[in-house]
């Protein structure tokens, strides 16, 4: 096979606040003021300049402008964009919020390096290509796992092999009990494409496949709701991330072609409960920024996208001080989620009232965006670090915008704190 | 220059291999900070031990290799660019706290501790340090000391260099001191505060740490004119009021913050002041009711309180969104750095903003009006050489303008090599030629940071010394004199200290004029000869006071240099003397922040007439009676170190200023 030629130059626009640059022009607003660094996990593991986000800026630079190459110096750039966790944190403090997570994933869809298990990426990559056969394989899969094969490898030491450790990751952070969105559905007698409806429903991954009660929480909480169309298919956020660009536009215009038929005039909202997706729906403005004849369409789109915390509003109840004291983890993936994080604070402060703890995790972020698969020892040590920040201040329930944080938060503290539990936000919004 | 394989052999094996970097990324990477300035290093160097930083010192002053040391590299003045290769020393995994102390009120820190960790393991103690640099959730205190760079409280709190207890201080030999301010001799910690690492390394912090005001108030003032607002800032400081910080913009930076914040500042105000009182509840309530009193007798258009948590943090929102409001016109932001006399600084704003005006550049103006510290940030894109020509000019000037009233080319951001070509024009020659003796003392091989803060070629480029006070110009003469005939001298004021029985005695008594009370800075300038008693009377008289022992006998000079009241040492701001060659040295001025050269007011503190003779002092004054009971040290003597003997060597190679405190009399 013709290996690829590497070229940073694309006529994908990326972008804060301050609209739509090419990478190069997004990379040279970077004043080298440092202000990102203390909030980079991955430099403060490190400590070198490298793995900081002005490093990994300056990085680009220097390959945009030709000044070295990346021939030369493959290992050590692998390595600061591999440990990268896209967690936005630096765009946050960053002055001109340069979104720095979308500077590594081109550098990385330059270099045509995903960091994804080769099978893992296949697999994922079917949920929207052929939800089909990924959900046959899906049961297969759990199928195997109950008659107990990765035990069997877990016991033989096979698990520890880097190729395989992904399945040791994800063997301890999905829940034992099958589950799928779909079949609650059809359980529960709800029409999936009622004839009226008010608004779309884009559900996160963990809602479809993984987390049972995330997934009961939802429709609580949409039940009390007008009826809503559930949109089955991808956002592109996967292939944006993992694979690849233009399998990821056309994913993303296939939903805004959908959006379009289904919300004609009314233009409905759309709601998704993956902080993720609601990230990457909202920068779709931004993504389409060089093709005009989607921007007005995306920019429409976008306006009319809602995450879970949009939904409630907070609702006074009498919190007695035996529930514990609670917490907030706002990691995200790609951009930071400041607007959302703010409602949900909200919401917390108004159930829990004193017993919700203002703590964000100011030196690590919990993994989000099932980044987890690829970081190893990184991954251990950022989530024994929240678990100690746990610990320390004796929270007992830790409430995430992310239903994959919830998931990577909740495994480690079942092993190494289980006097508390981590759930995404909506079972909260959504408790009877 | 290129480092040979063996001593990086050797490096490798010192800090281990992992932490020796030579690649072309690494390289490229630990060449720059916040400025513009960009210079690779030959290798860079991680240290995670500071026990490590010894050997490693001492290997490279074996090898005569340059070393930069690098902390968050935050400056904008190119303070950690390597000029002439070497070594970066990547010192930022040394960020331990060993402890805090609430009890003697101490924190006790490896070098790269960041300033904002240290704020979040107060904060829950009921504790604060005092500085607070714009950048403090990432810049780290040794680089904060190294640039001496201060932020917004220092007109109530002091300085970085008078927050720091002590410091455990390598210098380019190798050699380990412990140094703090109250020590016999110079104040060299006060030196090294300031010196941006081309003196030596800081291997570990003692640093203050105060008690948490209980309650902070802010105010929201605007007025019609910038004058109108730095008179009332003044008139705040007659009164004895000194506010917790003062932050200050002109109209043009008021409306592009507005415009990007919404922190609701009226766009109309041609000048807006953010006042923060702090303290207990009764007194915030007092000073409010004056502070408000002042803004409207200076005819301020509006007076806005914050009543809550959620106000306060909207009427900061603007102050510190000012940076990200600029960040988002262009690709890059020139942070300048200015500081001139509080009087000066209307006429020196409208004339930077003249300046601006004339190099075409768009440009915000912040200052903290207390200390007359402003900062113009200027946009422009780096990939544009007109831009990036007309920015340079424009700084250029601006500080020159600085000069021009008074001020100095920095007031904490530092020289490094950005600036260095304008200490020129702010420095004489002689005091110039004193930095690099300074420097040649501690470095005599040129290892540490080199190519810094004193100008290339400055001894065609400097102006000589312009005293024409006839007493000193005598002294100066006749000090020439001894030095040409070699004939020792042993300094005194009233010889109450040192009492010394030398038949070459030469006396400041001569100096005995007091120059200055300028009450609108609240500054004083007084020959070093005067008494002191004299000075407090004629201070009391025009209605002003310092913090000076009322029981002290001797003169200015002589309190000064043997160091016999610790809490005065902090209030000078200026310094003129005579070095033992007879050339007159100037240092400062009416200044509240200089970071401009090494800092000679500390040096000379202490120095008790070994180093030079003290003809003139420049110091801080008070509206309100000070308290006077602190008793003066007795002068202590002083065995000299090496740091001392390289300087006195420097400085006086003939040893002919003797002094009894150093037991040189004879």
């Amino acid at each position: 096979m013709k290996k690829k030629k590497f070229s940073l130059s694309s006529p994908l626009r990326i972008g804060g606040p301050a609209g739509a640059r090419s990478l190069k022009e997004s990379v040279d607003y970077c004043t080298r003021c440092n202000a990102c660094v203390q909030s980079c996990p991955s430099y403060l593991l490190h400590r070198e300049e490298a793995y900081s986000p002005r490093g990994r800026n300056q990085i680009i630079r220097l390959l945009a402008e030709r000044k070295i190459k990346i021939s030369d110096n493959t290992p050590l750039i692998q390595d600061v964009t591999r440990t990268c966790l896209l967690c936005a944190r630096c765009t946050a403090a960053c002055a001109g919020a340069l979104p720095m997570a979308d500077h590594v994933l081109a550098l990385r869809r330059a270099a045509g390096w995903s960091f994804l298990p080769g099978p893992l990426k296949m697999f994922l990559r079917l949920h929207g290509t052929r939800p089909g056969t990924f959900e046959r394989l899906l049961s297969l899969l759990r199928l195997l796992r109950r008659l107990g094969l990765v035990h069997l490898l877990r016991i033989s030491g096979l698990l520890r092999l880097p190729a395989l450790q992904w399945i040791r990751h994800a063997d301890n952070i999905v829940p034992r009990r099958a589950h799928s969105l779909r079949k609650m559905l059809k359980k529960q007698g709800i029409n999936p494409h009622p004839e009226e409806a008010d608004m779309l429903y884009l559900p996160s991954f963990e809602t479809q496949y993984l987390n049972a009660e995330q997934a009961r929480a939802v429709l609580r909480l949409l039940n009390s709701k007008s009826p809503c169309i559930l949109l089955n298919m991808p956002s592109g956020l996967f292939e944006y991330i993992y694979g690849d660009l233009a399998l990821s536009l056309a994913q993303a215009k296939q939903l805004l072609t959908v959006w379009n038929k289904l919300a004609g005039k009314r233009k409905l909202p759309v709601l998704t409960d993956s902080i993720e997706i609601y990230g990457f729906l909202k920068h779709f403005p931004v993504l389409f920024a060089a093709y005009p004849a989607w921007h007005k369409r995306a920019e429409a789109f976008a306006a009319k996208v809602l995450f879970v915390t949009d939904l409630a509003p907070a609702r006074p109840t009498k919190t007695s001080a035996s529930e514990g004291l609670c917490a907030l983890d706002t990691s995200s993936i790609l951009y930071p989620a400041n607007d959302t994080a703010a409602k949900a604070r909200k919401i917390l402060k108004t159930h829990f009232g004193k017993n919700f703890v203002e703590c964000e995790y100011s030196r690590f972020v919990t993994p989000a965006g099932g980044l987890a698969f690829v970081r190893g020892a990184q991954a251990q040590e950022t989530a024994l670090e929240n678990v100690k920040d746990v610990a320390r201040r004796q929270i007992t329930q830790v409430y995430c915008l992310s239903g994959l944080a919830a998931l990577e938060l909740n495994a480690a503290l079942r092993r190494h704190y289980p006097q508390a539990r981590a759930r995404h936000i909506v079972q909260m919004q959504a408790e009877p | 220059m290129r480092i040979s394989p063996r001593v990086l052999k050797e490096l490798r094996r010192l800090l281990g291999p992992e932490n020796i970097l030579t690649d072309e990324i690494s390289l490229a990477l630990n060449g720059y900070d916040c400025s513009q300035s960009r210079h690779r290093p030959d290798a860079v160097a991680t240290v995670h031990n500071t026990a490590l930083l010894e050997p490693l010192v001492c290997l490279l002053a074996r090898e005569k290799i340059p070393f930069v040391p690098r902390a968050a590299a935050t400056n904008h003045a190119g303070s950690c660019a390597a000029v002439q290769g070497g070594v970066v020393l990547n010192l930022n995994p040394l960020d331990q706290i060993y402890q805090i102390d609430t009890t003697c009120g101490f924190a006790d820190m490896a070098p790269c501790t960041v300033t904002g960790d240290l704020q979040n393991a107060l904060a829950p103690l009921g504790f604060f340090y005092a500085p607070d640099p714009a950048s403090e959730k990432v810049s780290t205190l040794s680089g904060n000391l190294a640039q001496n760079a201060s932020g917004a409280r220092c007109l109530k709190y002091g300085n970085t260099s008078d927050n720091t207890i002590s410091i455990e201080f390598i210098s380019p030999s190798g050699e380990t001191f412990v140094l703090r301010h109250d020590a016999p001799g110079p104040d060299w910690l006060g030196l090294i505060a300031g010196s941006e690492g081309t003196l030596g390394l800081i291997k570990r912090l003692h640093v203050k740490i105060l008690p948490a005001p209980k309650h902070i108030k802010t105010f929201l003032a605007t007025f019609p004119s910038l004058a109108s607002s730095v008179q009332t800032v003044s008139d705040l400081v007659a009164r004895g009021l000194i506010p917790r910080c003062v932050e200050a913009m002109d109209q043009t930076t008021t409306r592009a913050v507005e415009d990007f914040a919404h922190a609701g500042y009226p766009k109309d105000a041609q000048a807006l002041l953010i006042i923060e009182l702090d303290g207990d509840i009764k007194h915030i309530k007092q000073d409010a009711q004056t502070l408000e009193e002042l803004c409207r007798s200076n005819g301020c258009d509006t007076f806005t309180a914050a009543r809550t948590e959620a106000e306060r943090e909207k009427l900061w929102r603007g102050r510190r969104a000012a940076y990200s409001a600029m960040a988002a016109l262009a690709p890059n932001v020139a942070v300048g750095d200015g500081t001139v006399p509080r009087s000066e600084l209307p006429r020196a704003l409208a004339e930077v903003r003249k300046v601006i005006d004339r190099c075409g550049v768009t440009a915000s103006l912040l200052f903290h009006a207390g200390d007359g510290n402003f900062h113009p940030q200027i946009v422009f894109d780096a990939r544009n050489s007109d831009q990036t020509r007309r920015v340079s000019r424009a700084l250029h000037e601006i500080l020159k303008t600085c000069v021009r009233f008074g001020g100095t080319v920095s007031g904490e951001h530092g020289i490094g090599v950005e600036k260095r070509a304008v200490m020129a024009c702010q420095y004489s020659r002689e005091t110039l030629r004193l930095f690099q003796k300074i420097k040649h003392a501690f470095d005599p091989d040129n290892l540490a940071n080199p190519s810094k803060i004193i100008p290339i070629g400055f001894e065609e480029k400097a102006a000589p010394s312009t005293e024409n006070d006839p007493a000193v110009l005598a002294l100066a003469t006749e000090i020439k004199h001894r030095f040409a005939q070699k004939i020792p001298s042993v300094i005194t004021g009233s010889n109450s200290q040192l009492k010394s029985t030398a038949a070459h005695i030469l006396s400041a008594a001569p100096l005995h004029r007091i120059l200055e009370i300028d009450k609108t800075n609240y500054m004083a300038v007084a020959q070093a000869g005067v008494k002191v008693q004299d000075l407090l009377s004629e201070l009391k008289m025009q209605g002003a006071d310092a913090k000076l022992p009322k029981s002290y006998t001797g003169t200015l000079g002589g309190l000064v240099a043997s160091k016999a009241a610790a809490e005065f040492i902090s209030q000078i701001t200026g310094i003129q003397v005579i070095l033992p060659d007879g050339d007159i040295v100037d240092y400062g001025g009416k200044l509240m922040k200089n970071a401009a050269g090494y800092n000679l007011c500390r040096l000379f503190c202490g120095s008790a007439g070994a180093l030079g003779m003290i003809t003139k002092l420049t110091f801080k004054i008070y509206a309100t009676a000070q308290d006077h009971a602190a008793k003066p040290r007795p002068l202590l003597s002083f065995t000299p170190d090496n740091l001392f003997r390289a300087l006195k060597k420097e400085l006086d190679p003939q040893g002919l200023f003797r002094s009894p405190a150093f037991g040189e009399e004879k």
